[in-house]
């Protein structure tokens, strides 16, 4: 990307609004020539110089025509994007370093044919749709906290591939980012009031806790096939272990020197989030300004508030 | 679904080659062959999915077949060369097409090669074919944008539709050049079959047999007689005994005056035979882009030109026409070399014996009729003396002969006279309001100086007088129209279907081939625009602009609301009629509910609503009911028709 095409697109990006969900019209879409559609004009150029020397009507007829094409390419062009309607859906947490699933869902008219290409603004590319529906983008997060959808970038050279389409969208879409885990093999404080179990005792390996990357030791009978066929990515389902007992498990803030960066204290704190809820046991997360109390298996509240931690909404 | 990527560049190399076919008729066959066969290679290639050969073998490769070019055609540059020398480079460049910019630069390289059998031919078949190679190329342009394989032909027939009224707008608008730009050399290697610059015994009577066009007429107004068309082109005035060249001896002709009762007004688009124009004798007036020079004849202004030229022309149509001839010009005009001993004899003879020039004519054209001379395509060859082999012993021959026999006669008895070459006759279409004139009407006269005036003699009318009247193919077997493969004559249906096809190339050719900066101002004048110019072209731009191109673009761009299924429709459409009979019924209710709030109406078309709404009830929830059952067509025009009378307003308390 040139640098000029770098700060017009940016300008363009600057200027638009967040929107849960948009419908393409004009004041949206952007058309311009591709280096095919110029080098036609080029090709009709030199066709109307041959004809003016020779004087051969027929060629002007040729070279108007594919003037004519190029002009009607643009409009042509133009109707592949317009009408089209784009909405973002609810993406699942991920965990820092990892990539999120942005599901996008695409409406336009039945019957019309389209072939358009949805990516992000900034790569090049994108994932070619040639019917409505939804699409997952993912999109690498680095840091914790969390994610708002980045511009998207949709465009269409179809039905010539002389003309370029494209209109950039700044959807309103948010992702929670849970810090990255870190090993903690200290040991995490018990509380000692904690353990009295009220409720029954899950049948061992029947209640579903959570998904974890797949490992081939797992086995196929693990594989969350649900999230498979959503995500393309192999996930395993984690059950709940069997427990005798259970303990109240105490995750501080204030446990770790005080050298140790947030981000640090947070990565580990989700490690050890992450092992007690294994383990079964019940959860106090005392973060600053903040107290958690969380039964085994109630995990998520935990993680959103370690993701959340110190971040102002973004935007 | 999209198609793959494969079937597209097959697309494009057949595109290719089926541009460049019409090519295999211009240039050595060689070059096309070659360039089909690159082709060939390269879809090979493609289909095995092979590599491409490496770039140095490919310029290696290039060399021989680029040589070879130019020991074929001593250039690579010009019409020939160039166009050559293209198809070579597209061919190889085919060997180095991998991304898909390549093959959108080979595609574009397409379209540019689209243009080059238009350089040798403008005909209505090159047309077609011009709009066949536009098709596949665009498909091809589809099928490499990702297009659907099997909607792709449908959607590059629609861009070229959408496309077509911006082009024609611009045809018609975009300003011409009166001239070309730089001057290419021509090096034409077609023999043309016209009018030579001389006449030597068998010169004409070889164009007989050929049925091709050579030029066309069209007169407004009154149309002549077939006899009185006689089309001057050269006139030759120099004898060597066997030859007939011209002589370059100047004409003080007085111009005739134009304005005369029985002037014709007509134009010709004809392609110069030597330089000269055809032009129906005698002509007066002379328009645009032509002069009339010496003797009558007619010859561009930009004698160099040798492209086809249409041009107005007014002449009357008459035998004479006034000259005075100067003692050195009377001297040239009766010049003979010392052959034809015996025909010099009997032209001395006439000049003893009839003093008065008029009666020596006279005599002259009555000894001529009885020679029993016969007219024939194919005469016995004659050798030494022609003329007088033809006149006094073989007596076959055609109007070259007899014209070569008449001037030495006239000459020998004291009578300047001269050879006239050109055409006589023509085809009237009358679908098309045209004479076309062929190379079989070629033709050869004699015109004598009598008393002032050069007098047309036409010995072939003397002899063989229905030549004139009639075609000449009725009058000799091998000049007769035969069916290209059959053999024999043809049917009166293929007269009908040629005139047709005649009198649509020749609009073809008026409206589009010849669509040149002189026609162009011509229609600008003719619409009340004036000069071609920046004004004249932007408003016949803007203005078929708003006329033809917004329309189309509007329904482009405008958004179809949903089609509606004929059930929804006809509910809707039901609901409506209720409501205007004074029911309150509301697009929401069942059809339970319309049946109780209609009670108020009459029982005819209560039982009609009931039936409707049964149908509607049975058809909508059966089993498999789809919105496309072609029953709802009828059952929507029921509705069409159900239309309760509207109810007095006390009963329409409703509930």
């Amino acid at each position: 990307m040139s640098r000029w095409r770098k700060a017009a697109s940016s300008w363009l990006l600057r200027r638009l609004p967040r929107q849960p969900q948009l419908v393409l019209g004009q004041s949206r879409i952007y058309l311009l020539p591709t280096s095919f559609g110029w080098g036609l004009l080029l090709v009709a150029w030199a066709v109307w110089i041959g004809a003016l020397n020779y004087a051969v009507s027929l060629a002007y007829v040729l070279s108007f025509w594919i003037v004519s094409l190029v002009l009607i390419a643009v409009v042509l062009a133009y109707r592949q994007l317009a009408g089209l309607a784009i909405r973002c859906g609810a993406a699942d947490d991920v965990v820092a370093g990892s990539h999120a699933l942005f599901p996008l869902q695409l409406q336009w008219p039945e019957g019309e044919s389209r072939l358009l290409r949805l990516g992000w603004h900034d790569e090049a590319g994108g994932v070619l749709l040639d019917r409505p529906g939804e699409v997952l983008l993912p999109r690498l997060t680095l840091q914790r906290g969390q994610m708002t959808i980045p511009p998207l970038r949709v465009y269409s050279e179809s039905p010539l591939g002389l003309v370029r389409a494209f209109a950039y969208l700044r959807l309103q879409a948010q992702v929670c980012v849970y810090p990255q885990p870190c090993a903690d093999e200290r040991a995490a404080a018990s509380l000692p009031d904690g353990g009295q179990s009220r409720e029954p005792q899950p049948v061992p390996g029947e209640l579903f806790s959570h998904l974890v990357a797949w490992q081939p030791e797992l086995g196929a009978r693990r594989i969350a096939w649900k999230a498979y066929a959503r995500r393309g990515v192999l996930l395993a389902r984690r059950f709940e272990e069997p427990q005798a007992a259970r303990s109240t498990c105490l995750l501080e803030w204030s446990a770790y020197p005080a050298q140790m960066t947030a981000e640090a204290r947070l990565s580990r704190l989700c490690w050890q989030l992450l092992a007690a809820a294994r383990r079964g046991e019940d959860v106090v997360l005392r973060l600053p300004q903040q107290e958690l109390r969380l039964t085994a298996g109630e995990v998520r509240p935990g993680l959103r508030a370690l993701a959340g931690f110190g971040v102002r909404d973004a935007q | 679904m999209r198609s793959e990527p494969r079937l597209a560049h097959f697309a494009v190399l057949a595109a290719l080659a089926l541009t460049v076919l019409p090519l295999f008729l211009q240039l050595p066959p060689w070059v096309p062959l070659l360039f089909a066969l690159q082709l060939g290679g390269r879809a090979w290639l493609a289909w095995q999915g092979r590599q491409l050969p490496h770039r140095v073998w490919l310029l290696l490769a290039m060399i021989v077949p680029v040589l070879l070019l130019w020991l074929s055609l001593r250039t690579l540059v010009g019409r020939e060369g160039g166009v050559a020398l293209l198809l070579l480079l597209t061919g190889f460049k085919a060997f180095e097409t991998v991304t898909l910019r390549d093959w959108r630069v080979l595609l574009g390289l397409g379209f540019f090669l689209a243009a080059t059998p238009l350089l040798f031919d403008q005909s209505l078949p090159s047309a077609l074919w011009l709009l066949l190679s536009l098709f596949v190329l665009t498909w091809a342009m589809v099928l490499l944008a990702g297009g659907d394989s099997a909607a792709s032909p449908r959607a590059a027939a629609q861009a070229l539709l959408y496309a077509m009224p911006l082009m024609l707008l611009l045809f018609v608008a975009m300003p011409r050049l009166p001239g070309p730009l730089w001057s290419m050399p021509t090096t034409d290697q077609r023999a043309t079959s016209g009018l030579s610059d001389s006449m030597a015994p068998g010169s004409i009577g070889q164009m007989i047999p050929s049925q091709e066009p050579a030029f066309t007429a069209q007169f407004r107004g009154r149309q002549p007689a077939r006899e009185q068309l006689y089309w001057r082109v050269m006139v030759f005035d120099r004898f060597d005994g066997a030859r007939w060249t011209a002589g370059s001896v100047p004409d003080s002709a007085a111009a005739l005056a134009s304005g005369a009762a029985g002037e014709l007004s007509y134009s010709i688009t004809a392609t110069p035979f030597k330089g000269a124009l055809p032009v129906l004798e005698h002509a007066v007036w002379a328009g645009e882009g032509v002069q009339q020079g010496t003797a009558q004849l007619v010859r561009r202004i930009d004698a160099r030109n040798e492209a086809r030229l249409r041009y107005d022309m007014r002449s009357v149509a008459q035998a004479a026409y006034p000259a005075t001839l100067s003692a050195e010009q009377r001297a040239h005009y009766l010049q003979l070399p010392a052959a034809n001993l015996r025909t010099r004899q009997q032209g001395e003879f006439f000049a003893r014996q009839f003093r008065d020039e008029t009666g020596r004519l006279a005599a002259l054209s009555a000894w001529l009729q009885q020679q029993g001379l016969r007219y024939t395509l194919s005469p016995p060859l004659l050798q030494g003396d022609v003329v007088d082999d033809f006149l006094f012993s073989s007596r076959q021959g055609f109007c070259e002969h007899f014209a070569s026999a008449f001037a030495t006669l006239a000459r020998a008895a004291g009578l300047p006279a001269r050879i006239v070459v050109g055409f006589q006759g023509g085809e009237f279409n009358a679908g098309g309001q045209f004479w076309l004139v062929r190379s079989s009407d070629a033709h050869a006269w004699t015109e004598v100086w009598l008393q002032g005036r050069w007098q047309r003699v036409d010995p072939t009318a003397l002899v063989a007088p229905s030549r004139i009247v009639s075609e000449v193919g009725e009058l000799v077997p091998e000049a007769q129209a035969v069916l290209p493969v059959l053999g024999r004559r043809p049917p009166q249906w293929w007269h009908t279907v040629h005139a047709q096809w005649q009198r649509a190339g020749f609009v073809w050719q008026q409206w589009v081939v010849d669509y040149d900066a002189r026609r162009q101002q011509s229609l600008f004048q003719r619409l009340g625009l004036g000069r071609v110019g920046v004004g004249s072209v932007m408003t016949i731009l803007l203005l078929g602009g708003v006329l033809l191109v917004l329309p189309l673009l509007l329904w482009l761009l405008w958004r179809r609301p949903p089609v509606r299924s004929y059930p929804v429709r006809g509910w809707q459409l039901l609901v409506s009629r209720l409501q205007e009979a004074g029911v309150a019924a509301q697009a929401s209710d069942t059809p339970a509910q319309l049946r109780d709030k209609a009670t108020v109406l009459a029982a005819v078309q209560q039982q009609q609503l009931t039936r409707l709404l049964a149908d509607w009830q049975q058809w909508r929830y059966a089993e498999g009911a789809t919105d496309s059952d072609p029953r709802w067509r009828g059952w929507w025009w029921q509705v069409r028709r159900f239309r309760p009378p509207r109810l007095a307003a006390k009963k329409r308390t409703g509930r």
